[in-house]
């Protein structure tokens, strides 16, 4: 078999071309929303790549289009050049769905002095005042030549204008002032050559900063940035070129880092943290397919990988005992993974630490909606995760105000993905949030979820499921036989076979095998399934039929089998026959022949095939006074792509 | 680093700042939309997509687009 039609549903252009269209048609403050949203699809990290866009954005435009839009007041106050900080800042609280309406206050010695702006009496949202301070605003006070003893003493005066400031804040009610520790460069401790001075001027520096965050601790107005975690995860606090020539103490990347602490206390500020966690189970939590696996096979603390689930399971059991409430949204079934949860004794994650378990064939999106609704929490409280790029993808573009983080790839980079976007940021956790675990606890709310199955032509539409069957080039072997080794649910006669195996029936002339490929709007699958079956004179015996676990419930088992049905009467087969043999992994399709228009032969009898292997039959021409068996009708949502043999 | 066109879309991508060619002879302060920190953003583009340093301080002297192009040039000449 060949493709037919081999073009595609056009790629959606990556989120950062549809930024800049937006920008360049000057449409970013008409489309707000879908720029928050494109700024989510783009890496935190990497935030600083489209930063400018949102430079000039005004935030009186977006309120027009977008009144309900939170306008976030910022005032910046920086003793170095920091002129990139403000579009940094724009992008970062975009990406939060909030605008910003920025102003750049010039620096004063006398902090106290520093002219913030006076918004009008009915701005009610939040405001914040921003000293940005680098070390210069030490060095500058220092002459040459300087000693240790000349530091502490700068530190002291700074340290002290810092705390005059933050009592002068005091009287603004309703802004937050937010400070932040000085970061040691280099640059001032190389130039001492004694160990002791150098020791001495660490202390003294990390005494500023402790003096720092203890001012930020007691004055109700205040914040602090601690830019020590910022500084692990940026490269160079600055080029030397720039820093000399235009006063830039601070790089892009350590500022970007710092607007996304800023963003994520404007959240803290104004109540929008998120509240609870949707956990996908299978390359999530653990390593490998509970449903394929079996709860031996699954990498939990054991295997190559296991350590790294280990550890993401201990940050998320972190979160947890904080008040974040996590639930489970797998597309496993509900015993396996209540079973694996209880008994598995490397979990770090436990039944209990879970409010709300929904294992089920349904749609991702839909359980998330349904959680939320049982919990009472609004979608928006919700953060999904999840390693599959279709999922991820699919809960974005249909659930927009769930937070998505896609753990792609090694298992030791999910803890990361999960924490720098400071989902669950808040002022400070309470008792409540802590015993919050508790309340929503219950076995009548896991019955509830349980009910539901099988996907919805809306969310099937949006995959934009394409399959393709194919006969196998050569190169597809090793494939076809790992997919018979490995698969275990869609697995119907857990038959499994060798690359020579499969090779020989490529070659052979009555063998027919099928590889079924697969993709969808958010990426290739590559081959998912594979059907083998064999033509004696009249009839067609699909001796195993197999699809992998990662496109189950998107109706591709159904266009497989009517192509093959309407293959078979275009050759000249009066009759079809499929084959059934149970495993303790496959019961979950023990009834695909049937749903399917088949009869099966000798219920409860024995068959061809061995012992326990069901027969059924499905009649492709008139017989005995009977009609043909109905064919299956093929599912509009698929694109069948080669439906004929070649 | 040494077409107008080049330079011109870096702008575009890296600064956000439509510019048409003429605009490359244009001396910064009569320059619409521009202010000294886009040099400080430009010279960071231009390193990252040539991989070689530019001369800042004489990159923050040059008067306009085409004074800095030159400069951007020399990189390549010396490849």
């Amino acid at each position: 078999m060949t493709a037919t039609g081999t073009e595609r549903a056009a790629e959606p252009a990556a989120p950062v071309e549809r930024l800049r269209a937006l920008h360049r048609g000057g449409e970013l403050a008409r489309s707000f929303p879908a720029a928050t949203d494109l700024l989510r699809r783009i890496p935190i990290a990497e935030l600083d790549t489209v930063a400018r866009l949102f430079g000039g954005l005004d935030a009186d435009e977006v309120a027009e289009h977008h009144p309900a839009t939170p306008a976030v007041r910022v005032d910046v106050c920086a003793n170095g050049t920091a002129a990139e900080l403000i579009p940094l800042l724009g992008a970062h609280l975009a990406r939060s769905g909030m605008s910003m309406r920025a102003h750049s206050a010039p620096y004063t010695r006398d902090h106290t002095r520093v002219p913030w702006s006076e918004p009008p009496a009915e701005d009610e949202g939040p405001r914040l005042r921003l000293l940005l301070l680098d070390a210069h605003a030490v060095v500058e006070e220092l002459a040459v030549p300087w000693d240790v003893a000349a530091v502490e003493t700068a530190l002291g005066d700074l340290l002290g204008r810092i705390e005059a400031l933050a009592a002068a804040q005091r009287a603004a009610a309703g802004s937050t002032l937010v400070l932040n520790t000085l970061p040691l460069p280099a640059r001032l401790v190389d130039q001492l050559v004694d160990i002791g001075s150098r020791t001495r001027l660490g202390i003294a520096w990390r005494e500023f900063n402790t003096g720092l965050l203890r001012i930020a601790e007691a004055e109700p107005g205040t914040v602090a940035v601690d830019t020590a975690p910022i500084l692990a995860e940026t490269g160079p606090l600055y080029d030397d070129r720039l820093a000399c020539y235009a006063r830039v103490h601070l790089g892009t990347e350590f500022l970007s880092g710092y607007a996304r602490e800023v963003a994520a206390t404007v959240r803290a500020l104004s109540g929008r943290a998120r509240k609870a966690l949707a956990l996908d189970l299978d390359g999530t939590l653990w390593g490998g397919v509970l449903g394929e696996d079996g709860p031996e096979g699954i990498e939990v603390a054991g295997g190559s990988r296991g350590v790294a689930y280990q550890e993401f399971q201990r940050v998320l059991a972190q979160l947890g005992a904080q008040g974040v409430l996590l639930t489970v949204c797998s597309r496993n079934e509900t015993e396996p993974v209540e079973r694996a949860l209880s008994d598995h004794p490397e979990m770090a994650l436990r039944r209990e630490d879970f409010v709300a378990l929904a294992a089920n064939r349904r749609p991702k999106p839909d359980n998330v909606a349904e959680i939320a609704r049982l919990l009472g929490l609004g979608r928006d409280a919700f953060v999904f995760v999840d390693d599959t790029a279709t999922e991820a993808g699919a809960m974005r573009d249909l659930l927009p105000e769930v937070g998505v983080v896609h753990v792609a790839g090694d298992p030791a980079l999910h803890p990361r993905r999960l924490l720098e976007e400071a989902w669950f940021r808040t002022l400070e956790t309470t008792e409540e949030d802590r015993t919050r675990r508790e309340r929503y606890r219950g076995e009548a709310r896991r019955e509830e979820l349980r009910q539901a199955s099988g996907s919805t032509v809306d969310y099937l539409r949006h995959l934009g499921v394409e399959v393709e069957l194919l006969r196998p080039a050569p190169e597809a072997v090793a494939r076809l036989a790992q997919l018979t080794q490995r698969t275990n649910q869609f697995n119907l006669t857990t038959e499994r076979l060798g690359a020579d195996e499969v090779r020989d029936r490529l070659a052979a002339p009555d063998h027919w095998v099928v590889a079924v490929r697969s993709r969808d709007r958010f990426g290739e699958h590559g081959v998912v399934g594979a059907v083998f079956a064999r033509r004696e004179e009249d009839r067609l015996t699909v001796d195993n039929m197999l699809l992998s676990c990662r496109v189950f419930d998107r109706g591709i088992e159904t266009a497989c089998l009517r192509a093959l049905l309407v293959e078979a009467r275009e050759q000249g087969c009066t009759e079809v026959v499929g084959r059934y043999r149970p495993s303790p992994r496959n019961g979950r399709f023990a009834a695909l022949y049937t749903d399917h228009g088949f009869t099966e032969r000798n219920p409860g009898g024995t068959a061809d095939g061995g012992a326990g292997t069901r027969v059924f039959a499905h009649r492709l021409t008139a017989a005995q006074g009977c009609g043909p068996d109905a064919l299956p009708d093929h599912p509009d949502h698929i694109r069948l792509l080669s439906p004929s043999r070649g | 680093m040494n077409s107008r066109n080049e330079l011109l879309r870096i702008i575009d991508t890296e600064l956000a700042l439509p510019l048409a060619p003429e605009h490359l002879d244009v001396e910064f302060d009569r320059l619409e939309g521009w202010d000294s920190v886009h040099m400080v953003r430009l010279i960071s583009a231009v390193e990252r997509a040539t991989g070689r340093q530019v001369d800042v301080s004489a990159a923050l002297e040059s008067r306009n687009l085409a004074e800095f192009l030159t400069l951007a040039a020399a990189l390549g000449e010396t490849a």
